[in-house]
């Protein structure tokens, strides 16, 4: 087994798993959090020290306020007697308005029921002490999105320990899907006890849709208890009902659907990329997907940090942000789909969305250059890569090791960033010989260096950057040269034609 | 993060900067969350590990644990509170981690993450390995944990992460051709 392979297909599919948004927000929240257990407490924080931790709402009651009516709805756009009502409209629950429009404002939800466009009705279910409505339900042409909102004495759901979960699945729609978030929804009527809101993503497969509508009048959710069982040390899955919701063929809108295959021209200067292509855009009455691809024996990553994130805007200005949430789509090599919140789908005026790349980090799957280094060399050595010069101001042979000083390019460079320097036969090696990784590793921590084949700041010489690379014993070494999470700063905006 | 602006962070944090803590902790989280659930295959339990996680990280920052590179310090804090809800499914048994095998049904949540036309076969065969398998499979290749540092996370010896890590690797071998191993294609 070729393990460099295992762990290259390892990493790539693993990371495009998409990360719950709610763990960003909670990430936000944790310092308040933190103060809130220990003034309730009256201890000092225990370094280590793990308590009971509850599932905390993703929205904060302060982020809500902030946000209400906030955006398009505060813009003195009129208000049709189905949105005034949908507002309100979580059967079976009183939600706090202002909690729900700021979670619809989120995933889209909201522009669509502002148009008016609600095909779907929410579906209220009792199974003995639990009460589950369905919301928030919209089909397209690929994707199905809903929301399940859930009080229950079956389990405590504030308790984000409880070994206890409820969960709701499509059953007659094919395709893979995953939450998007979960939070306590804020209610008006507390003393019923608590809500439990959880969003649902679903990509659906190709002609699924089209299978469900020609035969299928509901959607049909099964609810089901997962109870794990500790003696049999399995979950056991206890089916508490179906809901079925009915489906007004009728009723649906589908998808916009734009095939530029339009070349995004990148003005930064790149030995590698001058575009990137995009291949198709859905607009959706909820969401955008857009389909952007590079080339064969590249991975593209796309940040999700602001700033750094790629986001469409429209002729008006509004912002619809890249949200990685829910079920990744695995497309072929190099192909990536790009979700966006909400959607430009009921402004029919519109001309043009522009799309701005802001990063994209770019990654090679094969080294692409090399140079040779000898025991015999003298220094400075300059080393051409790409449109690169990386300056070698000396080396040094050790056993197991090189390491090479490298002139920063800048004063205050920390780091050369992008750019992997190894021996791929000796890498080889080390995958294959465990004893000889493990030595390596050793030698890593003896060194007191963060990572190998990197050239970083160590500041130990602040006017060189610390490369160190594994290495076997020899006079003559060919160092390769590859690409790997490089930042190319594209900062550019797009115009996509919709007419 | 480079090494200095990870410890401006930290003095930031423990000066009383809530903002930096969100700063630190953003670039780790999908790893965290993708270490976690492949170790788990729940979503909800992910999330659980990874909140623990954050808090466990705060917490030690603010009491002014010394910490010389986060980075790898909280990849094995993720591991370790990956690891304890799945010592939950043990504790009452009166098992070591060790001897736990949880049999994951077929209509566990991950499942939802992993139909076959939407993940990779590497990914959906390390996910069909047995816990105790997965789990060193995940933090070795994925986590990029120290045969050493597992040892320690596991509490078991480094000859038996080895083990594992060996019978793993065959039992992959078995299930999935190397040769064939690409991204499906979804065609749209």
């Amino acid at each position: 087994m070729n393990e460099l392979k295992l762990k290259s297909e390892l990493q790539q599919s693993l990371s495009k798993v998409a990360v719950p948004d709610s763990l960003y927000r909670f990430a936000r929240e944790v310092p308040d959090i933190c103060e809130r257990e220990r003034e309730a407490s009256g201890i000092q924080s225990k370094p280590n020290g793990r308590r009971k931790l509850k599932l905390f709402s993703i929205l904060s009651k302060s982020a809500a306020a902030v946000a209400i009516l906030a955006g398009t709805f505060s813009a003195g756009v009129s208000v049709s007697p189905t949105f005034a009502a949908y507002l309100k409209a979580v059967p079976g629950f009183d939600i706090a308005v202002d909690w729900l429009t700021q979670l619809r404002e989120r995933d889209g939800v909201q522009t669509a029921v502002k148009h008016g466009y609600t095909p779907i009705e929410a579906k209220t279910v009792q199974f003995g002490g639990t009460t589950i409505t369905i919301s928030d339900v919209y089909l397209t042409d690929e994707e199905l999105l809903f929301k399940a909102f859930i009080r229950t004495n079956e389990y405590d759901v504030t308790d984000g320990r409880s070994r206890v979960h409820i969960e709701v699945d499509p059953m007659n729609l094919r395709g893979g899907g995953s939450t998007t978030g979960s939070s306590i929804a804020e209610t008006t009527d507390e003393s019923k006890g608590p809500v439990l809101q959880v969003s649902y993503k679903f990509q659906l497969e190709e002609n699924a849709v089209r299978e469900f509508l020609a035969k299928e009048k509901e959607l049909r959710f099964e609810v089901r208890k997962l109870i794990p069982n500790i003696e049999m040390k399995r979950t056991e899955i206890e089916k508490m009902g179906t809901i079925a919701v009915p489906v007004d063929h009728s009723k649906l809108l589908h998808n916009i659907v734009i095939e530029p295959n339009q070349s995004l021209p990148i003005a930064a200067s790149d030995p590698d990329w001058k575009e990137l292509i995009l291949e198709k855009l859905t607009i959706q009455p909820t969401t955008m997907n857009a389909i952007i691809y590079g080339k064969k024996g590249w991975t593209l990553d796309f940040p999700r940090e602001e700033g750094a994130a790629p986001y469409l805007k429209d002729e008006k200005g509004k912002v619809y942000k890249y949200d990685p949430s829910g079920p990744v789509l695995m497309l072929e090599d190099g192909k990536h789909q790009l979700p966006f919140s909400s959607s430009v789908f009921f402004e029919t005026e519109a001309q043009t969305l522009q799309l701005h790349i802001g990063t994209v980090l770019v990654t090679e799957k094969e080294p692409s250059g090399s140079f040779e280094l000898s025991k015999k060399d003298t220094f400075p050595k300059t080393v051409q890569y790409k449109n690169r010069y990386i300056v070698i101001e000396g080396a040094e042979f050790k056993d197991g090791y090189i390491r090479l000083k490298i002139k920063k390019e800048y004063p205050d460079q920390k780091i050369l960033e992008g750019i992997s320097f190894y021996i791929p036969e000796y890498r080889a090696q080390l995958a294959q010989n465990k004893e000889l990784a493990r030595r390596v590793d050793a030698l890593r921590e003896k060194l007191k260096i963060d990572g190998w084949e990197r050239a970083e700041s160590s500041g130990s010489d602040p006017s060189r950057l610390d490369l160190y690379i594994p290495a076997p014993k020899q006079d003559n070494y060919t160092i390769s040269l590859q690409r790997v999470y490089d930042p190319v700063a594209v900062n550019q905006d797009y115009f996509i034609e919709l007419k | 993060m480079e090494v200095q602006d990870e410890q401006r962070l930290l003095e930031e944090i423990r000066n009383g900067k809530k903002e930096a803590f969100a700063e630190l902790v953003e670039p780790f989280i999908a790893k965290a969350y993708q270490t976690a659930l492949a170790i788990l295959r729940s979503p909800h339990l992910a999330e659980e590990a990874v909140q623990n996680a954050l808090i466990e990280a705060y917490q030690s920052i603010t009491a002014g644990k010394e910490l010389r590179r986060f980075s790898g310090w909280f990849s094995r804090v993720i591991a370790n509170r990956a690891l304890d809800l799945v010592r939950k499914e043990s504790r009452y048994n009166g098992l070591d981690i060790d001897s736990v095998i949880v049999h994951d049904t077929s209509a566990s949540p991950i499942d939802k993450l992993l139909r076959k036309e939407q993940s990779s076969e590497i990914l959906k065969a390390v996910m069909s390995l047995d816990t105790q398998q997965r789990i060193v499979i995940v933090l070795y290749y994925f986590q990029g944990l120290k045969i050493e540092e597992i040892a320690n996370v596991l509490h078991i010896n480094e000859g038996t992460v080895k083990t594992r890590l060996h019978r793993a690797r065959m039992n992959l071998g078995k299930i999935v051709s190397f040769a064939e191993l690409k991204a499906k294609v979804v065609r749209l």
